[in-house]
């Protein structure tokens, strides 16, 4: 009988939160697509604010700014943090721990704190700042989540599978390029995806260190947000939210694949 | 049968992982085309050694040579040199045709030429037909003879081989052995192979290495390993061997005796160099021994000992006696039963008899 | 020889930027954490402490206080509600399992200031809670939560909530179910296996989720910005201010410098001394 009754508690409990975690993302979503303006009522169906967007010509730049950063982070951090997973997992040298710590340091520091490191620093060497300071910040910390990613993976990688390539006349490089990159594939694809995600979706660091004619997707919605709330912020919301998780989702797959 | 030449030689190789010493200070020379092995139990270094002579694992220290030039600084992808690895190492991701091709693809061979070589490889190792299939769709079998067919496309000088069929059954285990050996004949290849399978070693070996905890025991061909062990490590881990010590020894011109508690005395014929400030035991095989119900008459090449029969084991169609001899200890003897008209019984008094030469002296 | 060369091309691009563009900004900061201001807000290059005797001033320490205070609320709520849908899930069947994972750590990798933004339309005076409960005749004029310090804990938990969720599972997945048959057996209630043998079993999974939890609470900025009112700073929005418009980059150094110490105590605790980062990460995988 009391058996039941936790049953059942669990049960609800579970649904709560599930209904918590979505409800806001639900409401965003379905108000993006409500005609009035100030009120939390439901009107009508409209495609109106999604129109808006279109012709809206600073959003759409911010817009370009943040594919522009994010691709560019994207595809150094994934380099770098590729080859850094590679070299963690296989080899011994003096310092592995302090790098090794210092490599995950990244994730676990508060945003805000490396933000206004970034700022500092860049003001102190008299950097300009622009899409190039935000670039290199997002490339810090996101070479950490590739390692990650791609460490994960390669935790399953058979090393004698490199050993046998080299055996059979491969070069290191060939071997890389033939045998270690394509196992290990999924995973670099999944870290890359991760990587422009969290890119994609940064705000603190690109709040500091972007400068002039420099703002990203998110410092745009921030500045509509402090701005007042409107169906237009509904709508931007909606896509940002539906492209990272259809990014996220695609990730996942490619993780477990084997 | 192999030449006289030498193919590949070790010397003075170490290597230490941690505290583990998993070679050390190993000689040894292969002759070309020879079919070599290296035998030991688990853990004592093989996988290692092979590693080392493919470049795969750096050295401590020594040097390997093949036909005479130095590799010790040439990377495992300039050696002509080929494995075939103890878990196959089959590239996952790769089909059988691709994986066999990737030693010719790294050469930069046409494609027409990498087509027939890997045509005529797979029709070797009995795997037309496979050609599309992932290294998952394979049996156990079939990726042992694509992990072959790997390496010997390449047609190097040496083929390494780490246990090759380890992961078979008895059966096909048997029939691959006989492939192999035939295999090596024909393509006139050095062949270093790696096992833990005494049968398998005497068997199909032009000559083997003994090697344990890292060392090598003994060189020699089957017949040397098996019936003159120098150590009693060989003795017995190749075969079973009857030991017997005393302090009670004395050397004669070409011979040995050892006197036993009980005034037991056990002959011996030296057939090699042998150290005489070493402790030496002496040592018989059990299927070397015949036993009989009366006592012999006495013949100047052979032992004879009396004992009490203890225990008596069927194993097929062996007969396996445990015997107790005067001096306390007891000797194992195997014998084919069914050449026995009176069958001997547990209890009974019997009268063992080996020829002198079959005794083997161990240093120890 | 060969493999040093590989190391190095492995290993230095990581170590060069991690050297430049994280390590030597910390430091920095780290370095002006010690110095003033200048009177034009530039910084005045004398060594003092006086940036870190100024966060016991009053005026500062009524910020510090409150965010010690709403992030360990913050993680209590988490640990509280957390604690029975990790192990609801851990109960479930491989498949429903990763699908009920993956819902919890989707909202985790989308836009963070969208989420937050989202609670905004619910909690506005105007906004969708109130008119449902206006509809619903619950109350007959609407309240005013937005820009509350209960606004801004309900974006804690709403956007830290996956921190505590992921590391309780991972520990409760890794119970060995034995235990709970043998409690059962020797006569203990469900409520006493699980205070007895339950809670202190998963006592690593409660440490890791709690600190992962309280590590961003400290830091954060935008929940607080957005959801709380003037009344509602946190350390967040006090360096952020001494950044961006006082201009005071000691003191919002100094601040930092406070939160990183806290982090790196708390990951010092996580990692249960000499366990590497990597060794806990990977090592149950
Ligand atoms: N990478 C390594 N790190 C530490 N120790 C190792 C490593 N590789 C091997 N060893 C140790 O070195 C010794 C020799 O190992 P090796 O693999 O050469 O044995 P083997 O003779 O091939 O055994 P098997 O017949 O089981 O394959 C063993 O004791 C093993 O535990
Ligand atoms: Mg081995």
């Amino acid at each position: 009988m009391s058996v039941r009754v936790w049953k059942i508690y669990f049960n609800i409990h579970a649904g709560l939160i599930y209904s918590f975690l979505y409800f806001p993302i639900i409401i965003l979503m379905v108000f993006s697509f409500n005609q009035e303006r100030i009120n939390a009522v439901w009107t009508g169906f409209t495609f109106n604010w999604y129109e808006t967007l279109f012709k809206d010509a600073e959003l759409l730049n911010a817009v370009g700014n943040s594919l522009l950063v994010g691709f560019f982070s994207t595809i150094l951090s994934t380099i770098i943090g590729t080859l850094t997973a590679l070299g963690m997992v296989r080899f011994r040298f003096p310092g592995k721990k302090i790098l090794d710590a210092v490599l995950h340091l990244p994730i676990i520091i508060p945003d805000i704190v490396m933000a206004i490191a970034m700022l500092s620093f860049y003001v102190f060497i008299n950097l300009i700042l622009g899409l190039f300071s935000i670039i290199i910040a997002h490339v810090s910390f996101n070479i950490a989540f590739v390692a990650v990613v791609v460490r994960t993976r390669l935790a399953g990688f058979d090393m004698d599978l490199e050993k046998a390539a080299m055996d059979l006349g491969a070069t290191p490089f060939k071997t890389l390029r033939y045998i270690t990159l394509p196992l290990i594939m999924p995973g670099v694809i999944a870290g890359a995806l991760l990587a422009f995600t969290i890119s994609w979706d940064d705000f603190m660091i690109a709040f500091f260190t972007s400068g002039v004619g420099s703002t990203t997707l998110p410092l745009k919605v921030y500045s509509m947000i402090k701005f007042g709330v409107t169906p237009e912020i509904n709508a931007i919301s909606t896509i940002t939210l539906l492209f990272t998780m259809t990014l996220f989702f695609i990730a996942m797959r490619l993780l477990r694949t084997k | 049968m192999s030449s006289c030449e030498i193919g590949i030689s070790i010397v003075n190789i170490s290597k230490k992982y941690h505290s583990t010493i998993a070679c050390d200070k190993i000689n040894l020379s292969v002759l070309k085309n020879e079919l070599f092995f290296i035998l030991g139990p688990s853990g004592c270094g093989k996988t290692t050694l092979l590693r080392i002579i493919a470049g795969l694992l750096e050295t401590d220290c020594g040097s390997v040579f093949l036909n005479n030039i130095c590799l010790d600084n040439l990377p495992p992808y300039e050696r002509d040199i080929n494995t075939v690895f103890q878990n196959y190492a089959l590239f996952p991701h790769l089909n059988v045709y691709n994986n066999v091709a990737f030693g010719l693809k790294m050469r930069n061979l046409s494609n027409t030429d990498i087509r027939n070589k890997v045509t005529k490889i797979l029709s070797i190792v009995d795997l037309e037909g496979f050609e599309k299939r992932k290294p998952y769709q394979l049996s156990g079998g079939q990726q042992q003879r694509v992990a072959l067919a790997r390496a010997l496309v390449n047609e190097p000088s040496v083929l390494l081989l780490d246990e090759p069929l380890g992961a078979l059954d008895v059966k096909l285990r048997k029939q691959m052995q006989l492939e192999l050996k035939h295999l090596q004949k024909k393509l006139e290849m050095t062949f270093v192979y790696v096992t833990h399978d005494q049968e398998e070693a005497l068997t199909m070996a032009d000559r083997i290495a003994v090697m344990n905890a890292g060392h090598i025991e003994q060189i020699g061909t089957p017949d040397e390993v098996y019936n003159k062990p120098n150590t009693r490590f060989v003795a017995e881990f190749v075969g079973e061997s009857n030991l017997f010590e005393s302090n009670n020894l004395r050397f004669n011109n070409d011979s040995v005796t050892l006197t036993l508690d009980n005034n037991l005395v056990i002959h011996s014929k030296i057939t090699r160099e042998l150290n005489q400030d070493q402790k030496l035991i002496l040592a018989v095989r059990p299927e070397k021994i015949r036993l009989y119900k009366e006592p012999q008459p006495i013949k100047k090449a052979y032992n004879q000992i009396e004992g009490r029969i203890e225990e008596i084991l069927y194993k097929g169609i062996m007969l396996y006696y445990v015997v107790k001899i005067n001096s306390g200890q007891t000797v194992k003897i195997l014998e084919q039963s069914y050449n026995q008209s009176a069958p001997h019984q547990e209890g009974g008094t019997v009268y063992l008899e080996w020829e002198k030469e079959n005794t083997f002296i161990i240093e120890e | 020889m060969r493999q040093l060369s590989q190391k190095f091309t492995f290993l230095f691009p990581a170590v060069f930027w991690l050297m430049f563009f994280f390590v030597i900004p910390l430091t920095i900061i780290f370095v002006y954490s010690f110095f003033e201001r200048g009177i034009y807000g530039g910084i005045e290059y004398v060594f003092s402490f006086n940036n870190y005797y100024r966060v016991i001033d009053p005026l500062y320490l009524k910020a510090v206080l409150r965010t010690v205070y709403i992030a360990s609320l913050n993680t209590l709520i988490c640990l509280i509600i957390g604690y029975p849908l990790a192990y609801f899930i851990s109960n479930q069947s491989q498949r429903k399992k990763n699908i009920l994972l993956f819902l919890v750590t989707l909202p985790f990798w989308t836009n963070f200031l969208v989420r937050i933004y989202a609670w905004m339309i619910i909690l506005r005076t105007e906004g969708f809670l109130n008119n449902v409960l206006l509809w619903m005749n619950l109350i007959n004029k609407p309240f005013e939560i937005l820009f509350t310090d209960k606004a801004v804990l309900i974006g804690m938990v709403y956007g830290y909530l996956p921190f505590m969720i992921l590391p309780l599972y991972a520990s409760i997945e890794k119970l060995d179910r034995n235990y709970l048959d043998a409690a059962r057996d020797l006569g203990a209630t469900p409520i006493k296996t699980f205070w007895r043998v339950i809670i202190p079993l998963t006592k690593p999974g409660i440490i890791a989720g709690s600190i992962l939890v309280f590590v961003p609470s400290l830091g954060a900025f935008i929940i607080p910005d957005l959801l709380g009112g003037a009344k509602s700073m946190m350390i967040g929005n006090l360096i952020k201010d001494q950044f961006l418009s006082a201009r005071d980059w000691p003191f919002g150094s100094a601040l930092s410098f406070i939160v990183m110490a806290v982090v790196l105590i708390l990951l010092m605790i996580y990692l249960r001394f000499g366990q590497t980062v990597s060794e806990k990460l990977y090592s149950n995988k």
